[in-house]
């Protein structure tokens, strides 16, 4: 088997796995979502394999005989079980990051190619915007829309709690969108500023295809590249915004799980005379695990994508 | 006149009231081959592009070109379109940066077929494998990316592209500029022999003496602008009747006299 080969199983298996833990996740039990299920008994518990205290021993052994129990990351204060909410929390972090990381790509490109093309006054005055936006400061900018989205929500009582946790998070991506599309722009702007200049450019006019086609055809699989470096780059961005903001208090918020509030719920715990090290712990090594397997899936599309590269391949 | 490909009339053409090219005539007979020859910055190339209409925006074009019965100058960019890469094609000085980076040869050949007017991809992938074959690039570098070439290599596939649609004009801009004089050689024997397969008619463009003399069936020395002396290629390189003429042949490399300053003919303005 390939190198590939190898690399494409092994995403695809983790995939799987991924998936399978989600629907678990989320699978109803006699009280409500399993990530929202609570139980007082469990409340605090280390993950079942750690060392326990003997008070400890005592509840996991009452909790055992009760029923089939058994927590692979621990619980926290309200006895939910860790590991189903760290699940949930990355499909919605991740899934922030992805969305949000589309719409700054999606605008950044079609501004900057416009800008690009289009050259003189009008790439002038869409760069300044740019610029303008530049100065503003991004985090301020998101808090701002996520919580005046959060206040139109609040005015109106008839919608139903799915559809508000679904606006909550929307809410969120477009705002981190928003701000991210800035540096995409910038950079696709220059990179179609050098393309457009080169002889090759010229030589489609002069076999006679149109500017359209030029476009689609010639100028965009060679931006191609670019775009999907700076889409690569943008997702771990904002997962990490979404985390901060969060943690802040003002992203995705309880009883939502994501990275972010988790990782904010678990540093309240963490306090010299209880080590609840679990609640801290998962939530920071999904994201970090996230964050390397997006850099370097950025490289392995880049090389995929440049055919300075493919041959060796 | 009847049997003119090309008839460029009283061509003028200026960049912000800077006159580059001044009032010029130029014929290319069908079947036959003009060269245009002159030092770097005498118009040439700006003439080569005002034919296909390539200048940009800023530049003020006057007079008539006339190829076969369309007026070029004042046709709309969607006509012209139709004649570029169709009826006249081109070859730029710089192969290696004429070819998209991104695409192999093969869809870079293929993609001309395509365009005029649409075939289907095996009727393409064939005539692509005749062309490779006809300029000398084996048959198995068709998914070869341009990068994989050499200078020679990517101009080769240059004139394959321009040959595709069977063009009746092939405007050669310096096509050997940017290559040693051995691939230079080839080149040149190459784009001779299928012009000459094709009765194509070609417009020559270099500054190179040697190559036009070997090509050429009509030569205009070009300088600054305006044209100082043309005709047939033996009569203008063995009486020149210009001054300029006589001096740019005197430029030329010798094997037995060697010179130690070239000669120059003051411009006057």
């Amino acid at each position: 088997m390939t190198k590939a080969a190898k690399i494409r199983v092994v995403c695809v298996m983790f995939v799987l796995m991924y998936i399978a833990l989600f629907c678990w996740a989320i699978a109803n039990t006699e009280s409500g979502r399993r990530f929202e299920q609570t139980n007082v008994q469990a409340a605090l518990l280390p993950p079942t394999w750690w060392v326990h205290s003997e008070e400890q021993i005592t509840q996991v052994t009452e909790l055992q005989r009760v029923g089939n129990w058994y927590a692979w990351f621990g619980t926290d204060q309200l006895g939910r079980d860790v590991l189903s909410r760290c699940v949930i929390g990355g499909a919605i972090s991740i899934g922030v990051g992805l969305f949000a990381a589309f719409i700054a790509v999606f605008v950044g490109t079609g501004w900057g190619t416009i800008a690009g093309l289009r050259g003189g006054k009008i790439d002038a005055a869409m760069m300044r915007t740019v610029d303008i936006l530049y100065g503003l400061p991004s985090i301020m900018l998101v808090v701002l829309i996520t919580v005046a989205a959060n206040s139109i929500m609040n005015q109106s009582d008839s919608i139903s709690p799915l559809l508000q946790e679904f606006v909550q998070v929307l809410a969120l991506l477009v705002a981190i969108g928003i701000v991210s599309w800035l540096t995409v722009s910038r950079v696709i702007r220059g990179q179609v500023r050098s393309l457009i200049a080169r002889p090759s450019m010229e030589a489609c006019t002069v076999i006679g295809v149109g500017p359209i086609r030029t476009f689609t055809h010639h100028l965009f699989p060679a931006l191609l590249g670019t775009i999907v470096v700076y889409a690569t780059l943008t997702v771990p961005t904002a997962i990490l915004s979404e985390a901060f903001l969060s943690f802040l208090g003002i992203g995705i918020r309880e009883p939502l799980p994501s990275w972010g509030n988790l990782a904010s719920d678990g540093l309240s715990q963490l306090n010299p005379v209880h080590s609840r090290w679990w609640l801290l712990f998962w939530p920071c090594l999904c994201i970090a695990s996230t964050l390397v397997v997006m850099n370097w899936l950025g490289q392995l599309l880049r090389n995929k994508v440049n055919p300075l590269t493919v041959i060796n391949a | 006149m009847t049997t003119s490909q090309l008839h460029i009339h009283n061509l003028s053409v200026s960049f912000q009231g800077q006159s580059a090219v001044h009032h010029i005539d130029i014929y290319v007979e069908k079947g036959k081959t003009t060269a245009i020859v002159g030092e770097s910055g005498s118009g040439k190339s700006v003439t080569a592009l005002a034919v296909l209409g390539l200048l940009p925006k800023s530049a003020t074009v006057t007079g008539e070109i006339r190829f076969e019965q369309d007026q070029l100058l004042s046709l709309t960019e969607k006509n012209l379109r139709h004649i570029r890469g169709k009826k006249i094609a081109m070859i730029f000085q710089e192969p290696m940066t004429s070819l998209n980076p991104v695409f192999t040869i093969g869809e870079q050949i293929e993609e001309v077929i395509r365009m005029h007017p649409r075939k289907s991809s095996r009727v393409a992938r064939t005539k692509t494998l005749q062309l490779l074959q006809e300029v000398g690039i084996p048959k198995n570098r068709v998914h070869a990316y341009p990068h994989e070439f050499s200078g020679g290599m990517c101009q080769r596939v240059m004139i394959a592209i321009a040959l595709a649609n069977e063009p009746l004009l092939l405007i050669a801009d310096e096509p050997t500029t940017a290559l040693d004089a051995t691939t230079s050689k080839q080149i040149i024997a190459l784009l001779f022999a299928a012009k000459q397969r094709r009765n194509m008619s070609m417009l020559f463009i270099s500054h190179d003496l040697r190559v036009v003399a070997s090509v050429a069936d009509n030569i205009c020395v070009m300088r600054s602008g305006h044209i100082v002396e043309s005709g047939k290629t033996a009569r203008v390189l063995q009486q020149p009747t210009n001054e300029y003429t006589r001096a740019l042949l005197a430029c030329q490399p010798s094997m037995h006299n060697r010179q130690k300053r070239l000669p120059t003919v003051p411009m006057e303005l």
